[in-house]
């Protein structure tokens, strides 16, 4: 198991760079893995097209493979392409970033982003941890799940800052699936944050999210956040038998 | 003795990686056989079968990749599909997500004009890779395969064939005369065609031994891997039309690509 652990870690680290080459020595450093080891498995990336080498000099990149395997039909492929061109908008709209997550194996995902700068963009990982306090999507997305993965995400992560008892917390998620939203002042960003979630049958939960520098955007962007989400809803409903 | 230490050392070290190696090939190879099942789920008794590896290893490395989330348990019975991860990882920016977006609506309005699959490619090495298609034919099935060796028989692989250099691009042909290209007698040859082919950006020719009509133009961006589309013909009469049609979606892309390079 570690072996390939090791080898998907190196893997991710060169996708999460966006483009910037990376050399097997910057990898071996980052990754913790030996520097013949890493060689190797680039070459192997590489062979198979989830790599490609820029220079020898200047490292490896993303390779093709990496868009074909997402290409063919899945349920996260659907999600992605159903939320593409909402998100978009809603981004251009509101002059934000916006995300799609979704939860898988209690993690979050990140699908699809848009409307990143040099000054706002993702975080460098795939999946991270929960921060239920800041962010709109774990809210959003600990709401719709079920009552046993909430239950055992909750063990995990602990009750948040500010909420007295478990019941108290389920309330709370009651109330974000009930509204499929939710708006509310981050003190660490200093931001609001908002957010929609997504329920589609034969679809995980996913939620979008985005944050306005002041209280007067709110009820504009929650108004667009919550149309966003049925219109993405629609998009995943119509189950177009034509996507490749 | 110290120099034998080491010695033993380093082999050590390469017949573990070896052993790395092997193992990755075949995560690759059951991961790429989830994905190309379009959905699907599949059992690992199937993949196993499928693909030719043992039961155990393939059972243990489905369930690596599915916590990974590159694969995702849909249940006992059904097996695997594709997990968040084989979406994600395409979400990051680089030069073929963005040759995919720009594509992506251009290709899908031809597949739906012309009632056929359009598929865009890139070359990798020396394989042909598909980034994306699209499918306006719900009789026709997916490939089955991400990456390909041929390059005589389809538009996309003549195309992009002709864009590699000569000695690279002998190596994709290794019969001469290539049996679906026969017109092609010597490398010479292949060579005055392959330099036509780079010049039009432009192939249309009979695909053997289907007897389908195939067409494809070349995508040639500043900044970007040579890549190309390609399609079959099932409406011979329109063959014109589809031409000069197929030509305008070329260019569409060529255009996106360079306009985004400007503003970035």
């Amino acid at each position: 198991m570690k072996s390939l652990y090791k080898a998907l870690d190196l893997l991710e680290y060169i996708i999460l760079q966006d483009g910037r080459p990376i050399t097997p020595s910057e990898l071996a450093e980052n990754c913790n893995v030996n520097i013949t080891s890493c060689v190797r498995m680039v070459k192997t990336f590489t062979e198979r097209g989830y790599l490609i080498q820029v220079s020898r000099r200047d490292g490896y990149i993303g390779g093709p493979a990496l868009v074909t395997a997402s290409a063919y039909d899945s349920v996260y492929y659907r999600m992605r392409q159903a939320a593409s061109s909402p998100i978009g908008r809603l981004s251009i709209l509101l002059e934000c970033m916006v995300n799609l997550s979704i939860i898988h194996n209690d993690r979050r995902y990140l699908l699809y982003v848009c409307g990143q700068t040099q000054k706002y963009h993702v975080y460098p990982v795939f999946s991270k941890p929960w921060d239920y306090q800041n962010t709109a999507t774990e809210r959003l997305l600990l709401s719709g799940c079920d009552a046993t993965t909430r239950h055992r995400i909750i063990q995990k992560i602990g009750l948040p800052e500010g909420i007295a008892s478990y019941d108290e917390l389920i309330h709370q998620l009651d109330a974000y699936k009930k509204a499929q939203g939710v708006a509310f002042f981050s003190e660490t960003f200093k931001r609001w944050i908002i957010g929609g979630l997504i329920l589609a049958d034969g679809y995980p939960p996913a939620a979008i999210a985005f944050n306005v520098k002041s209280e007067g955007e709110v009820p504009l962007a929650i108004e667009q956040a919550l149309s966003c989400v049925k219109e993405i809803e629609a998009g995943l409903a119509l189950n177009a038998g034509f996507i490749c | 003795m110290l120099g034998g230490i080491i010695i033993y050392h380093i082999e050590i070290i390469i017949s573990y990686c070896e052993i790395i190696m092997k193992s990755l090939m075949k995560a690759f190879d059951i991961l790429e056989y989830v994905v190309l099942q379009d959905g699907r789920p599949v059992t690992s008794s199937e993949v196993a079968e499928s693909i030719g590896l043992n039961l155990a290893t393939t059972s243990r490395i489905m369930v690596e990749m599915g916590g990974r989330g590159y694969l995702e348990k849909v249940s006992r019975k059904s097996g695997y599909r594709p997990g968040p991860m084989s979406a994600a990882i395409a979400n990051r920016d680089n030069v073929y997500h963005r040759l995919a977006q720009a594509a992506l609506n251009p290709v899908t309005e031809l597949a739906v004009q012309i009632g056929m699959p359009v598929n865009l490619a890139v070359m990798s090495g020396t394989h042909r890779i598909m980034l994306f298609y699209y499918n306006s034919a719900p009789q026709w099935k997916p490939w089955s395969k991400l990456a390909f060796e041929d390059a005589e028989n389809t538009a996309t692989g003549r195309l992009l064939a002709a864009t590699l250099p000569e000695n690279i691009a002998e190596t994709l042909f290794p019969q001469m005369p290539p049996p679906f290209w026969p017109e092609v007698l010597n490398y010479a040859q292949l060579h005055r065609e392959l330099a036509k082919i780079r010049q039009n950006g432009f192939v249309s020719f009979m695909s053997e031994p289907d007897g389908v009509p195939v067409m494809g133009y070349l995508i040639m961006a500043a900044g970007y891997p040579p890549a190309a589309i390609g399609f079959g013909i099932h409406d011979e009469e329109r063959t014109a039309d589809i031409r000069r049609l197929s030509g305008d979606i070329a260019a569409r892309i060529v255009q996106k690509l360079e306009s985004e390079n400007k503003t970035y």
